[in-house]
């Protein structure tokens, strides 16, 4: 790995700070991105980004940290950096900082994952990469004139390598492409918006027949569904019952769900008594299960922490209770679960907190779906919830369709997320209304989820925006879940 | 490390076989003091300092077609491959493919000495600062405050091969406090008066967390709502900006067109105003001249209510056959960027809540990034919403607040009152408002 070059440099930091009494992590990066961008058919980015650098945290005896980055990954630079962050650490202990001595607890690793993926950055040219993207582009926009298409590709390979003080030298990569079609549609002055997307690990989603297909499904529903949205009416705000898609269900995993877990915030979160993450609190119906783990071959796959430890899968809710925390090293005693290897970093200039990489809800026995996803219609919803008896008759069931990102307070249990169009489904129509924010209660959302619709699909791709970084996270869950109607849960509008 | 203008001159000698290009090289050095859960420094927040270089080239080759690339710490050794590179990346697009011509960068004031000396030696005046701000926060009753001191000092060469050669130092200050998990508040300066002298300001934080932890009661419907500046500011990036950016007016993704700026059409109510000036002194946003080469200043975008300019970089003003104007910079609000909302005869921000009879007081909101910024409306949670009556914050209510910014930049019974704190206003309007 490239990241392998760098063996030097490490030894100057370790040696540094055995001079200066410290236990030192160095966390090496080094990232070769390719990007194209396409606007109404036309390229207006070609790009290759190759970044490396390093940051290094320290701990004083007394547990006192400092951090110091650069994009100079020398052996001058490694020695400065340590003395750097070791003076930032002994100035804060002046100032009454919280010491820190966890990382004394952790045990060597020594090991290289290096994933291969089918279609990595060496697959296609660049050339390639662009007519296919500009392909992309212009097959959305032969869908109606009315559209303005920006399609978006880009393909990553990111290495990281993590040395301590106690011997751990890991080497990891984490391959990774998303490609995103945003597409507006204008008519007489009125104008909506709706985005199709699709991630994985190498060139295939836009360079393989299957995933060239499954990106022009979902770029045609998105279209259609903006066209559509130039004259729809709003829904009238309240409470409601709930079908959201799986790209949904990863964001209400994400934002209302799986934050609240991090165990960096447990002494504040809604999941969290006296510090404790409250193993054992029933927290959903004993049909509901949340898994966060590496998944090889995903948007957000990270096979080892950015401090060194092995990633594992984490069982967060196991039939509706509460089983485990994310944690990393410095978090995991403090809140009483076991270390699962959860901290995270957007590069090197950032400080790793503990975060998801992809998250899943599931649902027991889910009611059988026989379509592909892509080709799932809102007829298709009704009538799966028709035939469980699920759908209402004194008011419609509300089909969210479409995720367009949230934001959550884990300490208030606040969450809210916006999809792109809703469906009101009834037994005689099916009307699509304006995109509205679905808002309410972490604890309120999970405890109403009363079915699920399909298998699992975990592919939704996203950004985790925790501590002001922006790291890549995905997840899903069944292809819908049902929500039941709650007062603690509002769809927003007018 | 090689120092910018090694680089710089580098990148110059390298770039001359071209027909044309500019380049902007960057250094920078930080310091960053953090407080979480009330506690100083460690394993998530560790005060830190960081060292890069950054930057980009474009360059115009004699077909025609046109390069960009990276500029980062490692550049010269990399310099001969990677011209190579840049050229393999070569593409068409002749509405950007120019270089401007030379003009005089704006003299503009953007570096104070005390914040180079915070990065470069001393960092006792960062982790004073941010001692005064936990200090005034726990004076005020808050029980959990996060808090963050940062500041920067670096060096800029913007070059073009029609003779701009613009080099100039910069610092960055930086702060913010979020009290109780509930509410916070941030500042953006030049300066090391950035982070001192905020007592009132982390108590007017304070005092709202206070009045946010007693629960009221509000009816739903149609009511007053009235936003802090920081959530105004929000509104500003995520709809004007957006709409006013010149690549979406150009390419169909705003909801204006060319013509409507050409025409100049009424966009908001006829007092609104809004510009970019980025040639404050002093001003986090300001600088000397865009990384195209084109010179700091003042922009109107809307005027009296009509739309003027969109905001164009060299490629979209060429393609809306308009005049380039500044841009915001990237990374900072809209106000402190430099984009500011105005009407005539705005009041002063302590009225709108003394005045105020009854209405809803909202200082933070969730899920603006998911809202559909090209039609206006907004559908946002606000968590914490703080009933006012008769002058008095009486407690909070969970509400969710909707409806169309535009319209309410259009409409006669919308207020705007200005603090001297903030660089966009405080506003009033007419929202529908459901009480959960």
């Amino acid at each position: 790995m490239r990241v392998g070059a760098y063996t030097e440099a490490c030894n100057r930091a370790m040696e540094t700070a055995r001079r200066l009494g410290v236990y030192a992590i160095v966390r090496i990066q080094d990232k070769t991105e390719r990007a194209v961008g396409v606007m109404n058919g036309q390229t207006d980015l070609l790009s290759i980004e190759e970044l490396s650098g390093v940051g290094v945290q320290i701990f004083t005896f007394e547990g006192y940290s400092g951090f110091a980055s650069s994009d100079m990954i020398t052996l001058e630079s490694l020695e400065h950096l340590v003395e750097s962050a070791t003076n930032l650490a002994k100035a804060s202990a002046k100032y009454g900082a919280q010491p820190s001595r966890e990382i004394n607890q952790a045990r060597p690793l020594i090991r290289d994952i290096d994933v291969p993926v089918p279609m990595g950055l060496d697959s296609i040219s660049h050339d390639e990469e662009e007519r296919l993207v500009r392909e992309v582009c212009e097959t959305a926009m032969k869908i109606d004139p009315r559209l303005a298409v920006r399609s978006f590709y880009r393909i990553a390979n990111e290495q990281w390598r993590v040395v301590r003080s106690d011997g751990t030298d890991t080497m990891f990569s984490m391959p990774r492409s998303a490609a995103m079609n945003m597409i507006t549609a204008r008519d007489g002055g009125r104008a909506a918006s709706a985005n199709a997307s699709l991630a994985g690990a190498d060139a295939s989603i836009i360079a393989s027949s299957d995933g060239r297909s499954r990106l022009d499904k979902r770029t045609r529903k998105a279209a259609l569904t903006a066209l559509a949205l130039l004259d729809a009416p709003r829904v009238a705000a309240g409470p409601y019952r709930v079908v959201i898609d799986y790209a949904l269900a990863k964001g209400l995993a994400h934002e209302a769900f799986g934050h609240a877990a991090e165990c960096d915030g447990m002494e504040t979160s809604i999941l969290g008594l006296n510090g404790k993450f409250r193993k054992g609190h029933r927290v959903a119906s004993d049909i509901v299960n949340i898994v966060d783990g590496p998944v090889e071959g995903d948007y957000a796959y990270q096979p080892i922490s950015a401090n060194g430890i092995f990633r594992a899968t984490v069982d967060i809710v196991c039939r509706g209770q509460l089983c485990c925390g994310l944690a990393d090293i410095f978090s995991a005693e403090r809140a009483g679960v076991p270390v699962t290897g959860a901290g995270r970093a957007e590069s090197f200039r950032h400080v790793p907190v503990p975060r998801m990489t992809n998250i899943r809800i599931t649902v027991e026995n889910p009611l059988p779906i026989h379509k592909e996803f892509e080709d799932v219609e809102p007829e298709d919803v009704r009538d799966v919830l028709a035939r469980a008896g699920l759908l209402l008759d004194d008011e419609p069931v509300l089909y969210l369709s479409g995720y367009k990102g949230g934001q959550v307070n884990p300490a208030k249990g606040d969450f809210v997320f916006n999809c792109s169009a809703i469906y009101e489904l009834t037994h005689d129509d099916i009307r699509i209304c304006q995109p509205a924010i679905f808002s309410g209660k972490v604890l309120s959302a999970l405890g109403s989820i009363i079915a699920g619709i399909g298998e699992p699909m975990i592919d939704a791709m996203g950004t985790c925006g925790k501590s002001g970084q922006s790291v890549p996270s995905s997840g899903g869950g069944n292809m819908f879940l049902v929500i039941d109607g709650n007062d603690e849960i509002t769809i927003g509008g007018v | 490390m090689s120092s910018v203008t090694e680089i710089a001159e580098a990148l110059e000698k390298t770039l001359s076989q071209a027909r044309g290009w500019r380049f902007v090289a960057k250094s920078t050095e930080s310091v960053d003091i953090g407080v979480d859960d009330s506690k100083l420094g460690g394993a998530y927040s560790p005060p830190r300092s960081s060292s890069e270089i950054s930057g980009n080239v474009f360059i115009v080759w004699e077909d025609g077609r046109c390069s960009r690339g990276r500029v980062d710490s490692k550049i010269l050794d990399r310099l001969p491959r990677e011209l190579d590179l840049w050229r393999s990346l070569a593409y068409r697009d002749d509405d950007a493919a120019y270089i401007w011509d030379l003009e005089s960068p704006t003299d503009v004031k953007l570096f104070d000495p005390k914040v180079a000396g915070v990065v470069q030696g001393d960092p006792t005046p960062a982790f004073e600062g941010i001692g005064r701000i936990v200090e005034a926060a726990r004076d005020s009753g808050s029980m959990v405050v996060d808090a963050r001191v940062c500041c920067s000092a670096g060096e800029t060469v913007v070059a073009t091969s029609n003779g701009l050669w613009a080099k100039y130092s910069e610092t960055g200050a930086w702060c913010y406090w979020y009290l109780d998990k509930t509410l916070g508040d941030s500042r953006y300066g030049r300066t090391t008066g950035t982070w001192q002298a905020l007592d009132e300001s982390v108590e007017w934080t304070a005092r709202i967390v206070d009045a946010a932890r007693i629960p009221a009661s509000s009816n739903s419907g149609t009511m007053r709502v009235i936003m802090s500046p920081s959530v105004v500011d929000s509104f500003i990036g995520h709809y004007i900006a957006f709409n006013l950016s010149g690549e979406n007016v150009a390419e169909g993704r705003s909801r204006y067109e060319v013509r409507q700026f050409r025409g100049g059409e009424p966009a908001l109510r006829d007092d609104m105003q809004v510009a970019l000036d980025t040639a404050v002194p002093m001003g986090p946003g300001s600088y000397p001249c865009t990384v195209e080469g084109v010179a700091s200043g003042r922009a109107d975008l809307i005027k009296d209510g009509r739309l003027v300019t969109p905001v164009l970089n060299l490629k979209y003003a060429r393609r809306c056959n308009m005049q380039p104007t500044p841009l915001p910079s990237r990374g900072l609000s809209p106000g402190y960027a430099g984009m500011l909302l105005r009407t005539e005869n705005m009041g002063a921000a302590e009225s709108l809540l003394e005045e105020c009879q009854d209405a809803l007081l909202v200082c933070s909101v969730l899920g603006m990034h998911t809202q559909d910024p090209v039609s206006g409306n907004f559908s946002l949670a606000a968590p914490e919403a703080i009933v006012v009556k008769g002058g008095e914050m009486l407690g909070s209510v969970k509400a969710v607040i909707s409806g169309n910014f535009f319209d309410a930049l259009n409409s006669r019974q919308t207020r705007l009152s200005l603090d001297d704190q903030h660089p966009n206003p405080w506003m009033e309007c007419l929202c529908h408002v459901e009480v959960g």
